[in-house]
């Protein structure tokens, strides 16, 4: 009997732990013996990492390093500005049909749930949000140089944020080479016959 | 590895029940995976794509280009750099395991003093008082033993540390250096100049004891070179010539046409009686008065040597005369000589003036040891050398070590000479560092960084900065300052940014020299070498002591995937036995595994014993690298220490009464073993695996490698796939290009997280590498001069897959492109599907290999591939990631694939291009046209299994008047 009663104990633990396993809700995560592969030991796109102080496993580009395919590009490439005051005043890019079109999808996509499809403020966000989203063909911003239409893109003005990422500094300067076409041609349309 | 070693199975499943039932289930509860974005996410950058940065990786004085592959910011794989000139996207074992090396968690950690954690802070101010009372006593004291590297920012911030300490001493200490070599080109030309063998446009290639295509300086570039000149089209094409001298076999001597073992003291006396008797012959060498006293040779011997001197004379300026790094300087000079007298300087050898190198030298290594026992030196600085390890002979370092009062490793590892240190420095990889170098032809490369350093650490140029007065200036200013007086100063800003991107300096090739010939030194040199030689009639085993292909000099000990690459022709792994040759070993009663005492003077070693076909009689090969004695969990106390035999010739050996069973991955070395199964009344009757052919049957029979295998009946029990995707992929292994360096299997094993097992799970035959390279040695041939065959052999992919048929639970499944694919989540692990795989390419995980992975060792993993638990069966999938990467690009591109676009791992790495990968159902592909070659065969072609890897034929051009009898 003596012997009995430890076991009788553990089989009345195993029925309570078993019971609270059933009834009780658990903040913790299921109970999962074979792991089966479901979790692997490697590192992959956004996950998590205990041996770096941060706990990301995705680590910082190097400033300096250069990867391979990246052309190299003048630092008013990349910032859209010519020296501390002054913007470019071209688009430093080939521009074609090919581009225009890009251009356009990227403004469709990224730029249009604020400043409208037809880019004149007019947009879903805006008027429920209640923003001030400037009209792109207004005289003012059709004035901006192109370089400064990429600072902004490239920096973020105001409530708009940047757009370094997700789009490059070719894709920044398609966006904007479409805009400079379009607000040409919204002038030309505009314009009183001479 | 997660194997309990001591434990027999029921002791481990009482341990396993016991610990499942006291760990409860808690610990049992699914992980909590987090999702932890970018903060700011970097430009151009998109999470899990792959990219690619080009960089270089010093090794002594030479260097090579790679190609980092970077997923989120972390290297996960390394290849050679495409642009790179001599390595032309090709890599070679170091260069696969980099990441290894990187993220090896037993790394050195911090900076240590006295053994006790400190900080970079703390050493800074402890070296700036050194640093003033040095710079008072103008580094009287102050010494400096390196390893040797070439570069040109470091050679620049030695000389301003020359320049503050004029009176410091440097020496550069490389146990397995190229001096030999340099002396010899200075005996014979004047001038020390860096050599570069360029066997693309050699047709005879004579090795003196070298191994040009393996554990020699510039091996990759020479293995690429040979197989370009050694691949043929057709049976018209012409064939280059390998003769090989030498006393072990090694990777060159297994692919040699021509093969000669001797031991090693007749080796000069070989070189000797070429000199004469290409003199004989009208070469205009030395001068008259010069006539050597030659050892007696038999018969045979002189034929053969007027043979070679006939053949060299016949291919001036396209032949080669070689020599290995551990002969003596005088038959390098010897080889010098011949190279020039022939023309062939120039042509297939070209010489380099030495440029920003920190060249090895061990006579001041010598006079800095003096000096240091004389108690001159105060303060030594060991920077990346690790003397305690390759230079203790006798206990001579730890004697000198007690003379000196403080001592500074600088290093990768707490290792031998950190262990006895004041100070340890961790030396950062030199994936985590900005740096540059200069490789052999004067190529120069920058390093830059993949990933900021795991562990803290101080980069060679922080060191040297430090060491120069300059210690505030960052890496990058000073690499940038070196790099503006050697890039176009009007557009630095662009040529820096295009170096980066390249990795190496497009207009940085040296000029080659072409050097006259001094004859008096030489025959000087020649005259009392020919003496000495003539005298040398050893009583005792000859000694030849090498450097490991694998760990080369020890410095990759710590890497396991090295340990368990096997060597390609021992094919043992995990330690370096001692390689005899068969009648030494009769000779001493020792068997396979026995264990031997090794006695040079005072010295004594004990090591197991290896029969080694092809190892010249009465000698002893053993093997640099091995027998580490620092804590780390790979590298320490695998094999055996060799170094303490430095310098000796001659050995005496005596039989213990234990034995080691050896770990090797191959146990037969016949391609026809007794026991193995033949197929009882197969016709057409089985044809041997590795099929070869000299190149005069080649060319009465082209087709002599695949003539049965064509007329078999399409007879087969299984159901045809269904074959119907837009590729078939197929595979051509070129076995006449193979060199049987393993290559191809380490690179597998990085791309597809292939596990190592250690060396009980290999003796249990459960290694996991998907590529083995079998290596026979042909019946026919003189059992001391072996033919040699390699065979990569991995899935074959086979369009009527047997495996395929017999797993219950389809987990091994045919896709519509020919793909024999695995589905591991469905595998069971019933082994069947191994078992009925005819070429026993599928491997098992007997154990989860990878459960206690370190967090470090977890980022090497390659995301894109699935890293397998226990009980799953793995194999060879083509690299089926790269496939679909490939396939998605296209389609982004919206183009088709375009043939040779996609590469696996094992064709990529191959420096010699055997491997072939590509569409089948075109018929303009390269492997269609490599499969249309006549001596493309199947592997057990008689099975009728429609393998989609197949061999081409090797080609042998033997030196018929070579042949014996």
């Amino acid at each position: 009997m003596r012997r009995r009663i430890p076991l009788l104990g553990l089989l009345l633990a195993c029925f309570t732990l078993a019971g609270c396993l059933r009834g009780c809700t658990s903040d913790d995560p299921p109970i999962h013996l074979i792991r089966n592969m479901d979790t692997q030991p490697r590192y992959r796109a956004q996950s998590e990492s205990r041996f770096f102080y941060d706990g990301m496993a995705m680590r910082p580009r190097i400033p300096g390093t250069v990867a391979r395919g990246e052309l190299y590009q003048e630092p008013s490439f990349l910032s859209g500005k010519i020296d501390e005051t002054r913007f470019l005043t071209e688009v430093p890019l080939e521009i074609d049909a090919n581009a225009l079109a890009r251009g356009r999808e990227i403004f469709q996509i990224q730029c249009a749930p604020c400043h409208g499809r037809r880019g004149d403020g007019n947009s879903p966000t805006a008027r429920l949000g209640k923003l001030p989203v400037p009209n792109l063909f207004d005289p003012r911003v059709s004035a901006l140089p192109p370089g400064e239409i990429f600072f902004t893109l490239t920096q973020g003005k105001g409530l708009m944020p940047h757009y370094r990422y997700p789009l490059d500094a070719q894709a920044r300067w398609e966006t904007v080479a479409f805009l400079k076409d379009w607000q040409k041609r919204k002038q030309a349309e505009t314009a009183p016959a001479p | 590895m997660s194997r309990p070693n001591d434990m027999d199975r029921r002791q481990w499943m009482k341990a396993t029940a016991a610990s499942l039932a006291l760990a409860g289930l808690g610990a049992c509860r699914r992980p909590v995976e987090k999702i932890i974005p970018y903060v700011i996410p970097p430009e151009e950058r998109l999470p899990g794509s792959a990219e690619y940065f080009a960089t270089s990786m010093p090794m002594g004085l030479d260097s090579f280009g790679l190609l980092v592959e970077c997923h989120d910011g972390r290297p996960t794989k390394v290849e050679g750099n495409d642009r790179h000139p001599t390595i032309q996207g090709r890599s070679n074992l170091w260069m696969q395991n980099a990441v290894y090396g990187l993220y090896d968690p037993d790394r050195s950690r911090s900076f240590l003093s006295n053994g006790q954690p400190s900080s970079e802070a703390e050493f800074r101010k402890v070296w700036s008082a050194l640093e003033k009372r040095f710079f008072e006593s103008r580094g009287e004291g102050l010494a400096v033993l390196s390893d040797a590297f070439a570069s040109p920012t470091l050679s620049r911030l030695i000389d301003r540390f020359r320049e503050r300490f004029p009176k410091s001493q440097w020496a550069a200490l490389e146990p397995a250096s190229d001096e030999n070599r340099w002396e010899g080109i200075r005996i014979a030309t004047g001038r020390t100049l860096q050599p570069v063998l360029r066997l693309e446009r050699a047709e005879i290639i004579v090795s003196l004891g070298a191994d040009p295509l393996q554990t020699e300086t510039g091996a990759l570039a020479n293995a690429i070179g040979f197989s370009q000149r050694r691949s043929i089209a057709g049976p018209d094409d012409r064939l280059n010539r390998l003769y090989v001298i030498e006393s072990g076999l090694s990777l060159t001597g297994a692919n040699a046409d021509a093969r000669w073992a001797v031991p090693p003291h007749r080796l000069p006396q070989i070189g000797l009686a070429l000199l004469e008797a290409l003199r004989q012959r009208g070469l205009s060498i030395d001068p008259p008065h010069f006539a050597p006293p030659l050892a007696p040779f038999a018969q045979e011997e002189k034929r053969k040597i007027e043979r070679l001197a006939e053949v060299l004379l016949a291919h001036r300026g396209k032949g080669v005369v070689t020599v290995g790094r551990s002969q003596p300087p005088a038959l390098h000079a010897i080889a010098t000589a011949i190279d020039l007298a022939l023309g062939n300087v120039g042509q297939t050898v070209e010489f380099f003036p030495w440029k920003d190198a920190n060249l090895p030298n061990r006579a001041g290594v010598e006079a800095m040891l003096e000096s240091m026992e004389a108690g001159r030196v105060n303060t030594l600085i060991a920077l990346g050398a690790n003397p305690a390890y390759s230079m203790n002979v006798g206990g001579r370092w730890d004697r000198a070590r007690k003379k000196i009062q403080s001592l500074i490793h600088y290093g990768t590892y707490v290792d031998e000479t950190a262990a006895g240190a004041d100070w340890h420095l961790p030396e950062s990889h030199f994936l985590e560092s900005w740096g540059d170098v200069r490789a052999y032809e004067g190529w120069r490369g920058v390093i830059q960084p993949t990933i900021l350093p795991l562990f803290g650490g101080l980069s060679r140029l922080g060191l040297m900065n430090l060491l120069s007065g300059q210690g505030e200036t960052g890496d990058l200013e000073s690499l940038v300052q070196t790099w503006r007086e050697l890039l176009p100063i009007a557009d630095f800003d662009r040529s820096w940014h295009n170096l980066l991107r390249d990795g190496y300096d497009a207009h940085s090739r040296s000029t080659p020299i072409t050097p006259t010939l001094d004859k008096d030194s030489l025959a000087d040199v020649t005259g009392r070498l020919a003496r000495r030689a003539a005298q040398t009639i050893p009583n005792k085993a000859e000694v030849i002591l090498e450097v490991s292909p694998m760990l080369h000099d020890g410095r990759f000990a710590a890497i396991g995937q090295l340990q368990e690459t096997p060597d390609p022709l021992s094919k043992n792994c995990w330690g370096n036995p001692v390689f005899l040759s068969a009648s030494l070993a009769q000779r001493h009663g020792l068997q396979n595994g026995q264990i031997a005492r090794f006695k040079v003077e005072k010295q004594r070693v004990e090591a197991p014993i290896r029969v080694l076909p092809g190892v010249a009689e009465n000698t002893a090969i053993f093997r640099l690298g091995y027998g580490r004695r620092f804590e780390h969990r790979i590298a320490q106390g695998i094999g055996t220490d060799f170094s303490l035999l430095e310098g000796a010739s001659s050995i005496e050996i005596e039989p213990l009464d234990r034995f080691e069973e050896p770990v090797v991955t191959q146990r037969y070395d016949s391609m026809r073993q007794p026991g193995m199964p033949v197929l009882s009344g197969a016709n057409p009757p089985p044809r041997p695996l590795a099929r070869s052919a000299s190149l005069e049957e080649y060319q009465q029979n082209p087709g002599f490698a695949g003539d049965p295998d064509r007329n078999l009946p399409n007879a087969t029990i299984v159901d045809h796939p269904n074959l119907k995707g837009a590729h078939q992929w197929g595979m051509t292994i070129d076995l006449h290009l193979c060199t049987g360096c393993s290559i191809c299997s380490l690179a597998c094993q990085t791309e597809n997280n292939v596990p190592i097992v250690g060396p009980e799970e290999v003796r249990l035959g459960r290694e996991m590498h998907w590529i083995r390279i079998d290596r026979y040695f042909e019946e026919k041939s003189d059992p001391s001069n072996p033919e040699v065959r390699f065979q990569p052999v991995a899935c074959m992919h086979c369009e009527d897959a047997p495996c395929e048929e017999v797993c219950p639970v389809q987990a091994t499944v045919h896709d519509q492109e020919g793909l024999n694919a695995m589905v591991y989540n469905r595998c069971i692990g019933t082994r069947y599907c191994s078992n009925n795989c005819p070429y026993k390419v599928r491997r098992f995980n007997y154990f989860n290999y990878t459960k206690d992975t370190p967090e470090t060792l977890k980022m090497a993993n390659n995301p894109d591939v699935t890293v397998r638990f226990r009980g799953v069966m793995e194999k060879c999938g083509y690299c089926l990631q790269r496939i679909n990467a490939g396939k998605r690009t296209a389609k982004a591109e919206k183009r088709p694939l375009a043939d040779g676009e996609i590469i696996p791992a094992c064709a990529q790495a191959c420096p010699s291009q055997a491997i072939v990968f590509g569409d089948l159902s075109d018929p303009e592909s390269l492997v269609s046209k490599k499969k249309r070659d006549l001596r493309n065969y199947a592997l057990l072609a008689e099975l009728n299994i429609k393998p989609r890897t197949t061999y081409l034929a090797k080609v042998n051009n033997p030196d018929p008047d070579w042949r014996k009898g």
